[in-house]
C-alpha cells in the first residue's frame, strides 16, 4: 500500500508538470495577449516597456522555467489584472467556491440517491418514469438559462432572493445572508449533477439487484428494506462514489457558467475573467490548483474503494 | 421536451429552495436603503486594481473617485477646472506652466498634500522609463517638475503644449510621496501593500475590498469640497450583463451602461430612468492607410459614401447620438465644426468613384483592376450587438458597390492585438474611440502619432495638428483645428459613423448625477445623494 501511494505521488508530481507545461503553452499562444497591454491609451513604446518589465519579451521556455522556479519557491507570482500576489487571490476566492460547491453536492446527493434508490426499486414504474423525466430535464437544461429564470422568477417576479452576489454589502455578514445568496445558485449547480447521481445510482442498484447474494438474502426472508439498503446499496455505492469523486475538483476548479450567470465570487468566474483578460500567471496558479485537486481527488476515491470493498487491494 | 418540463423544474426548484433554508427567505432589500447617507452602486466587470498607474476600465472607475488630478473637466461644459490645482498660468517662453495648489487638501491617512507629491508623482512614476505609465503619451511633453513652495510648482515641458491642462485631467491621478516615496522601483512595480489599503486624496477613502464580489469606498470626512452626501461608494464585481440587469431592477445596482437595445426593457422598470449622456467619443470603420486599395483616396471617398450612416445611426444606435463628422466631438463646441464635406449615402457616386480609380465590375458583379478582386475584410470584436449589426450593414453596403466583403469577428484582445502589430495586417476594422474633451487629435492621425493605427500619414494634416498644440489662442486653434477637421473629412481616413451617446441606466432615487459620461460623472460625486 505504501509502495503504492509513493508511485502514484511521483507520477502526480511529473503529471502536475507536464499539465502546467501544456496549459502554459496554450494560454501564450492563444491570439492576443495580456489585456494590461492592450489598454487604448498605451503607445508601442509603453507596449514594449511593460512586456520587457513582465519578461514576456523572453522566450517561452525561459518564461515557463522562471515561473516552476518561483512556484518551487512557493510564489504564483502577481495578477497582471489586480496586482495582488495569486495565491492570496486564490486564498481568497477558494472558500467562496467550496461553501457553493459543497451545497450544491450536499443538494444533489441528498435528492439523487433516495431518488435513484426509489427508481431502481420500482423499475418501469411511473414513479420511475418520472425521476428519469426528470432527470434527463436535469441533465439537458442549460446552466445558463435556469440560472436566468430562477433569477427571474425568485428575484425579480417574487422578490424573494438577490439575484447574485454573496453577501449584502455595508451590512453585517452573516451565515443567514450568505445562505440567502447560496441557495439559486446551489440549485442550478446541483441540478446537473443531481441527474446524474440519480442515474448511476438508479443502474448501480438495479444491477446490484440482480446478483445471487441479494437473491440469497430474499430467499433468507429478510425485509425488502434491508436488503436494499443493507446488501444492494452499500455495493452499489463503489460506482456513487466514482462519480463523485470525478465531480470533486469541481468544487475546487467552480462552475464557471453558474457563477458568472450569479456573480458568484469564486474560482470558477475568477478563471474566466482570467482566461478573458489572458492573465498569464493567475491562469496558471488556478491550473495548478485545480489539477492538484484533481489528481489528489482521484487518488482519494481509488483509497476509499479498500474501505467499501474489502476485496481490494493495492500492492 | 424543455417547454414542457420548465414548470416541473421551477416548482422542484422552488421546493428545493424552500425546504433546504426556507427561514432565510424573505423580502429582498437593497443593502443601499439601509445606510444613513446612502450608498451608491455600480458595476465593474473585474476586480479593480487601485493603482492609477495601470488602465482598465475597472481600475480607471475606481480610481476616479479615490484619487484626484490637478485638473478636472467642469460638469456641464467639460472645459478643464480646477481639481488639486486652484489655478494655473503660463509663462512667456510658453514652455513653463505654474500650477498653484489647494492648501486644504490631505491624504486619507490625514497627511498634507503638498507640491512634493506632484513632482514625485510626475517624475518619479510618469516619466520614469522604468515604470509603465499606461497615459505616457498624454504626458510626455514634460521634461520636469519644479517645488516653488509647499503650495506651487513649475512644470517645464519640451515645446509648447496648449493641451498640457486637460492631458493633466485626464487619468493622470496624483499619488502620496509620503508613503510611496520610500519605495524601491520593484515595490512601485507591484506595490501589494498600497493595493492593500490605497491612499488618495479623492471624495471617498478606501473601505474594504473582497475580491470577485466588491470595493467600498466611503465618505472622506475632510475631503477639500465638504464631506460628500453619499455615505458610500460601492463598485460591484458583476461580469454577465443579464445579472447587472436583474441587480438594477432589484436595487442592488444603482447604474449601468446599456446597449440601445436594451432601452425598452429598462423603461419598463419603475425605479430607473434612462439617461442619455453625451461624451467625448466616436465610431469609425477604420482603414489600413498604407495598403492598396485604402491608399487611394477616391476608393476611401467610394467606400464611405456607400455606407447609409444615418440607417445605422437610427436603426442600430436607435437615434442616440449624432452622425458623425470627424474625429472631435461636438462638446468639444469651441473647435467642432460640421461644416465639412460631407458623405450622405449616394450609391451611384461611390460606383462612380471605384469606376474612376480602374476598379471595375466583372461578370459575377465583383470589381477588379489588373485582375485582382476588390476583397475587404471588415474585422470586429466579439459579442458587441451595435458594432457587430454596423459591421453587417457595411458589408452589405460595399457588396451593393461590388466589392467582395466579409466580416470576421474575433475575441477583443486578439483583435486589437492584430491592430496593434507592425505592421497592421487587417485590411479594415470596426471600433471606437473614447478621447479627452480636446480637440488636440496629434496622437490618433498624425504620421508619428503613438496611436495611430490607421497608418494614416499626411505631411499637410501633421503640420496643422502640430500647430494646434503649439497655439495657445483659442480662437487661432479653434480655427486651426476646423482646418483640420475639413482636410480630414475630405481626405476620409476612416469612415466617421457615429457620436454615440452613452445609454445610463440611474435608479431614480440617485440625484445630483452629472448627465455626462460616466467616466467624468464620477469626478462630481461629492454631490451626489441617495434617497432612502
Amino acid at each position: 500500500m505504501l509502495r503504492y501511494l509513493i508511485r502514484r505521488l511521483l507520477q502526480t508530481v511529473v503529471l502536475l508538470v507536464v499539465v502546467s507545461l501544456v496549459v502554459f503553452a496554450l494560454v501564450t499562444q492563444a491570439p492576443g495577449g495580456p489585456s494590461i497591454l492592450l489598454d487604448r491609451n498605451m503607445g508601442a513604446e509603453e507596449i514594449a516597456r511593460m512586456r520587457a518589465i513582465l519578461g514576456l519579451d523572453q522566450p517561452l521556455l525561459v518564461q515557463y522555467v522562471r515561473w516552476l522556479v518561483e512556484v518551487l519557491r512557493g510564489h504564483l507570482g502577481f495578477s497582471y489584472q489586480v496586482g495582488l500576489p495569486v495565491l492570496d487571490i486564490i486564498r481568497q476566492m477558494l472558500p467562496n467556491t467550496l461553501i457553493l460547491s459543497a451545497a450544491a453536492l450536499v443538494l444533489s446527493l441528498v435528492v439523487a440517491i433516495p431518488a435513484g434508490i426509489l427508481s431502481a426499486a420500482r423499475p418501469y414504474t411511473p414513479v420511475d418514469h418520472t425521476v428519469t423525466f426528470l432527470c434527463f430535464f436535469g441533465i439537458s437544461i442549460p446552466v445558463f438559462w435556469f440560472g436566468l429564470m430562477l433569477i427571474v422568477l425568485f428575484s425579480i417576479v417574487l422578490g424573494w432572493l438577490p439575484p447574485g452576489g454573496m453577501r449584502t454589502i455595508g451590512g453585517p455578514a452573516s451565515p443567514l445572508d450568505v445562505a440567502r445568496h447560496l441557495i439559486l445558485p446551489a440549485i442550478v449547480l446541483g441540478a446537473a449533477n443531481m441527474a446524474l447521481f440519480a442515474r448511476y445510482t438508479r443502474s448501480s442498484t438495479m444491477a446490484v439487484l440482480r446478483a445471487d447474494y441479494v437473491r440469497t438474502a430474499r430467499s433468507k426472508g429478510l425485509a425488502e428494506r434491508a436488503v436494499l439498503y443493507r446488501h444492494a446499496f452499500r455495493n452499489a455505492l463503489i460506482t456513487i462514489v466514482t462519480v463523485v469523486g470525478l465531480q470533486l475538483p469541481r468544487l475546487v476548479g467552480g462552475a464557471a457558467i453558474t457563477e458568472t450567470v450569479f456573480a458568484w465570487p469564486g474560482m470558477g468566474s475568477l478563471a474566466v475573467r482570467a482566461a478573458f483578460e489572458r492573465d498569464y500567471p493567475m491562469i496558471m496558479g488556478i491550473t495548478l490548483v485545480i489539477s492538484t485537486v484533481v489528481v489528489f481527488s482521484n487518488l482519494f476515491v481509488d483509497l476509499i474503494y479498500v474501505y467499501l470493498d474489502p476485496r481490494i487491494r493495492y500492492e | 421536451m424543455r417547454t414542457h418540463a420548465m414548470p416541473l423544474g421551477l416548482r422542484a426548484a422552488a421546493l428545493l429552495a424552500a425546504g433546504v433554508l426556507l427561514v432565510t427567505i424573505g423580502p429582498s432589500l437593497p443593502a443601499a436603503a439601509q445606510a444613513t447617507g446612502g450608498t451608491f452602486t455600480l458595476p465593474i466587470i473585474d476586480n479593480a486594481r487601485m493603482w492609477p498607474v495601470t488602465g482598465g476600465l475597472p481600475n480607471i472607475l475606481v480610481n476616479k473617485v479615490l484619487f484626484s488630478t490637478l485638473v478636472k473637466y467642469d460638469a456641464k461644459t467639460l472645459a478643464p477646472v480646477g481639481d488639486l490645482a486652484e489655478r494655473w498660468t503660463l509663462a512667456d517662453d510658453r514652455l513653463t506652466w505654474t500650477f498653484n495648489l489647494r492648501r486644504n487638501v490631505t491624504w486619507h491617512d490625514g497627511q498634507p498634500f503638498t507640491a512634493r507629491d506632484v513632482k514625485f508623482t510626475i517624475e518619479r512614476l510618469w516619466l520614469n522609463p522604468q515604470v509603465p505609465f499606461f497615459q505616457r503619451a498624454n504626458v510626455g511633453e514634460i521634461t520636469r517638475v519644479d517645488i516653488v513652495d509647499d503650495y506651487t510648482v513649475r512644470i517645464v515641458t519640451r515645446s509648447p503644449f496648449a493641451t498640457l491642462p486637460v492631458m493633466l485631467g485626464y487619468l493622470a491621478n496624483i499619488l502620496p510621496e509620503h508613503i510611496l516615496g520610500r519605495y524601491t522601483i520593484d515595490q512601485i512595480r507591484n506595490p501589494v501593500d498600497f493595493l492593500r489599503n490605497p491612499i488618495g486624496t479623492g471624495p471617498f477613502r478606501f473601505g474594504e475590498v473582497v475580491l470577485g464580489s466588491h470595493v467600498r469606498l466611503v465618505a472622506y470626512d475632510r475631503y477639500f469640497l465638504g464631506r460628500p452626501k453619499l455615505d458610500a461608494v460601492v463598485f460591484r464585481v458583476v461580469a454577465d450583463i443579464e445579472q447587472q440587469l436583474a441587480q438594477l431592477q432589484t436595487g442592488q445596482l444603482d447604474l449601468m451602461i446599456i446597449e440601445p437595445h436594451q432601452v425598452p426593457l429598462v423603461q419598463r422598470m419603475p425605479n430607473v430612468a434612462v439617461i442619455d449622456a453625451p461624451q467625448v467619443n466616436y465610431t469609425f470603420v477604420g482603414f489600413n492607410n498604407r495598403i492598396e486599395p485604402f491608399t487611394d483616396r477616391k476608393v476611401r471617398q467610394a467606400l464611405t459614401h456607400a455606407v447609409d450612416r444615418k440607417i445605422i445611426l437610427d436603426k442600430i444606435y436607435l437615434g442616440k447620438g449624432r452622425l458623425a463628422t470627424g474625429p472631435i466631438n461636438p462638446l468639444v463646441g469651441w473647435a467642432y465644426t460640421d461644416k465639412v464635406h460631407q458623405f450622405p449615402y449616394n450609391k451611384t457616386l461611390a460606383e462612380r468613384l471605384l469606376e474612376e480609380t480602374g476598379w471595375a465590375k466583372g461578370p459575377d458583379g465583383i470589381r477588379r483592376k489588373g485582375g485582382a478582386p476588390l476583397r475587404i475584410a471588415i474585422d470586429i470584436d466579439r459579442g458587441n450587438p451595435v458594432r457587430e449589426q454596423t459591421a453587417v450593414v457595411v458589408r452589405q453596403a460595399w457588396r451593393d458597390i461590388g466589392v467582395d466583403a466579409e466580416v470576421r469577428i474575433s475575441e477583443f484582445n486578439a483583435l486589437l492585438s492584430r491592430i496593434r502589430s507592425q505592421p497592421n495586417p487587417l485590411q479594415s476594422w470596426s471600433l471606437w474611440y473614447i478621447t479627452p474633451p480636446e480637440a488636440d487629435i496629434i496622437g490618433y492621425y498624425h504620421s508619428r502619432g503613438t496611436l495611430n493605427e490607421f497608418g494614416y500619414s499626411n505631411p499637410e494634416l501633421d503640420r496643422l495638428l502640430e500647430d494646434g498644440r503649439a497655439t495657445f489662442d483659442q480662437k487661432a486653434r479653434a480655427r486651426i483645428y476646423q482646418q483640420a477637421q475639413k482636410f480630414m473629412a475630405w481626405d476620409a481616413p476612416v469612415i466617421f459613423l457615429v457620436y454615440p451617446h452613452e445609454i445610463q441606466a440611474v435608479s431614480k432615487r440617485i440625484q445630483g448625477w452629472a448627465a455626462i459620461g460616466y467616466r467624468d460623472a464620477l469626478t462630481h460625486m461629492v454631490g451626489v445623494s441617495a434617497a432612502r
